[in-house]
């Protein structure tokens, strides 16, 4: 058992209530599942949580006077894309209790894999009572961390399930991505297939919604795959080189352009296609850091 | 562990952390690993970080002991639950992480 004990004094739990996170819907807020099934890239997440914050009760406890500064703030971390984010900051009136109406918006193709937010009550001014007390702006009082785990890589496109062994691929292979670029102009989602090998025990495990070491390994390992596929082919086709960068894109040749520079937001492709030719180990190190293959 | 909050020392400043220690089933007490070493960030320690860092007072019940170090064994041959306090010197930016292990005797 390891525990972190910070050098000043903290509130008791019950001075600060969260009240969960909503996701908000068009057909009404629902409670933030630990599984969003039917996200994707495209996806923009927009959360809502209420925060009650006891002014009184925090600071006395605390032992920081009741005016010093406090905030709430959200932090976002996705798993896959090694993302972290302020995903919002919200000043803690000067009033005895407060109810905050936390609300944040997360732009999908920033995401993937674990979706982690972190709420925090944060001390931006302390005024310390005593050598107990919080001193430095930035001390963090209390922490309360959700998470919901976003449809991996394979979620990301139109997937699909067969037994490699029954349709004469070979029966080890774990998937197969197919992307068509002959009509670079066509929709990613019509043009993308990811299919799994059903017959082969480790992808079986994982499609039962297995959750153990071996099949994290194996989401990280496909969701590295298909990123490195995906890479080389925008890498290679003159009609991802043209375009430029339009986030909204959703065409197959627009979203192989956005993935690069997702992945390489200083590089231009010219500089990418230089590392493809001549440093090679270059793009394979980066992409493994990127995608989080190793945890 | 129960609580576990910054105190003040004769001298400077501490961490104390109070432990609530339930005896196994058909043992004959339990033997405590404790070792302290600065948080880097929270899972991760440093024990070189804080010089000031160390073990200093132990205490069960109203019998307390003397303890330095950063890592210390403690072996209590107890029946029914048994409140241990730890308290550990530290400089004034330090946050202790605690590593706590028990094992039945």
């Amino acid at each position: 058992m390891r525990i972190p004990v910070v050098p000043f004094l903290t509130p008791p739990q019950e001075a600060i209530i969260h009240g969960g996170w909503l996701l908000c819907a068009v057909d009404g807020d629902i409670a933030l599942p630990n599984e969003l099934s039917h996200w994707d890239y495209q996806t923009v997440l927009r959360l809502a949580a209420p925060v009650s914050v006891d002014r009184r009760a925090v600071t006395k406890a605390c032992q920081i006077e009741w005016e010093s500064g406090l905030a709430v703030l959200v932090m976002a971390r996705s798993s896959h894309t090694n993302a972290e984010l302020l995903a919002a900051r919200l000043d803690v009136p000067l009033s005895d209790t407060f109810d905050l109406a936390v609300e944040l918006c997360l732009e999908g193709h920033e995401l993937g894999g674990r979706l982690t937010l972190e709420t925090l009550l944060v001390s931006t001014r302390p005024k310390p009572l005593g050598p107990l007390a919080p001193q430095h702006p930035g001390s963090i009082l209390w922490r309360r961390t959700h998470w919901s785990d976003l449809e991996g890589a394979g979620a990301q496109y139109p997937t699909d399930t067969i037994d490699f062994a029954a349709t004469g691929r070979s029966p080890r292979a774990g998937w197969e991505l197919r992307i068509e670029l002959t009509d670079p102009g066509a929709r990613f989602m019509s043009g993308a297939r990811l299919t799994l090998n059903s017959g082969h025990p480790a992808v079986e495990k994982l499609l039962r919604g297995e959750k153990d070491e071996g099949t994290e390994q194996l989401l990280r390992t496909l969701n590295w795959d298909v990123t490195r596929q995906m890479v080389h082919l925008a890498l290679r086709s003159e009609d991802v080189a043209a375009l430029e960068l339009d986030p909204d894109a959703l065409s197959v040749a627009g979203v192989l352009r956005n993935l690069l520079a997702v992945i390489w937001p200083l590089e231009s492709i010219v500089t990418l296609r230089h590392w493809l030719d001549d440093e090679p180990n270059r793009i394979e190190v980066h992409l493994q850091n990127h995608c989080g293959l190793l945890k | 562990v129960i609580p576990l909050h910054p105190v003040e020392l004769d001298g400077g400043l501490g961490t104390l952390a109070r432990l609530l220690i339930n005896p196994a089933p058909a043992s004959s007490g339990t033997r405590l690993h404790v070792q302290v070493a600065a948080a880097l960030d929270g899972r991760d320690a440093d024990s070189n970080l804080d010089p000031a860092l160390s073990l200093a007072d132990l205490r069960i019940g109203d019998v307390s002991r003397n303890v330095k170090g950063l890592s210390e064994i403690l072996t209590l041959e107890h029946s029914e639950p048994v409140e241990v306090d730890l308290v550990v010197r530290r400089g004034s930016e330090t946050t202790v992480l605690f590593d706590i292990d028990a094992e039945r005797i």
